[in-house]
C-alpha cells in the first residue's frame, strides 16, 4: 500500500480548507475550482492569490514523503507571468493571508516552467524537510499577473512532485 | 502552518468542523475515505496508482544514491 496524497486551496478570510481540489483555474474571485469563464480576469490586472498545499492523507506504510517540486508546463497568453514563493535557494515558508489580486508580495518568484533540480516547497519550514506521518506540506503561493495587451486565457498544467520512500 | 476554520471535500462538497473528521468520511463521490488509495484512483481513473508507483520509484532511488 502507497501513501495517499492530496492538493488542497485555502480561501477567504476565515483560511476555509477545500481538500482534494479538482483544478487549479485561477481567475478573479477567491474560490477553489473556479470558473475561468465567469471569472475572467480584466488584462492589466492579476488573478487571486492561490493559497495550496500538498497533503499526506494517510502514510500507507511508507516511512517518508519529501523533495516536493512545483512547476508549470505551458505557456501563458500574451505577456503574462506566473509568480509563485516556490524557489530551490533563500526559502522561507508564508503564511496564510486572505487571498489578494493586487501584486502579491508573497509570490515575488517566476514559476518554474520545467521540473526544477532540487525541492523548491518546504515540508516544516525547509526544502529538506519530509513528512513521516500524515500532515501538510509548508503554503505554495502563486499569482498569475497580466499585461493591458494581454486578450485571452490560457491553459497550462500544474505540477505537484514528491519523492515517497518506503 | 495552516489554521483552517473549515474543510470542505472538493469531490462530495460536504463540509467538516475538523480535518480528522474529514478524513474519516466516506465520500459520496467515491464510496472511499481520503486515507484509501481507491479514493483518489476512482477520482483519477486510476492514475494515482500510476503517480504513487513513479513517487516511489524516485524516492528508492535517492535513498539507495546516498548509500
Amino acid at each position: 500500500m502507497a501513501a495517499t496524497v492530496q492538493i488542497n486551496e485555502y480561501n477567504d478570510v476565515g483560511e476555509v480548507k477545500e481538500a482534494n481540489i479538482t483544478n487549479s483555474n485561477m481567475g478573479d474571485v477567491d474560490d477553489p475550482n473556479l470558473d475561468p469563464v465567469a471569472n475572467p480576469v480584466i488584462p492589466g490586472e492579476n488573478t487571486y492569490e492561490k493559497y495550496q498545499t500538498l497533503e499526506v492523507t494517510a502514510m500507507g506504510g511508507s516511512s517518508a514523503i519529501d523533495n516536493l517540486k512545483i512547476w508549470r508546463t505551458g505557456a501563458l497568453g500574451g505577456s503574462a507571468v506566473h509568480m509563485t514563493n516556490a524557489r530551490i535557494a533563500d526559502y522561507a515558508e508564508k503564511s496564510y493571508v486572505q487571498p489578494i489580486k493586487t501584486d502579491s508580495t508573497q509570490a515575488d518568484q517566476a514559476m518554474p516552467t520545467s521540473e526544477p533540480v532540487s525541492a523548491d516547497l518546504g515540508i516544516g519550514g525547509a526544502l529538506a524537510g519530509s513528512l513521516i506521518a500524515a500532515g501538510e506540506s509548508d503554503l505554495l503561493i502563486h499569482q498569475i499577473q497580466t499585461d493591458a495587451g494581454d486578450v485571452a486565457g490560457s491553459t497550462s498544467t500544474m505540477n505537484f512532485q514528491y519523492d515517497e520512500v518506503s | 502552518m495552516t489554521n483552517s476554520s473549515k474543510v470542505t471535500c472538493s469531490p462530495c462538497q460536504k463540509v467538516f468542523e475538523s480535518n480528522e473528521a474529514y478524513l474519516k468520511h466516506k465520500c459520496a463521490k467515491t464510496g472511499f475515505t481520503p486515507t484509501q488509495p481507491e479514493h483518489f484512483d476512482a477520482l483519477s481513473n486510476g492514475k494515482f496508482s500510476l503517480q504513487s508507483k513513479a513517487a516511489l520509484a524516485r524516492g528508492e532511488a535517492r535513498k539507495k544514491s546516498k548509500k
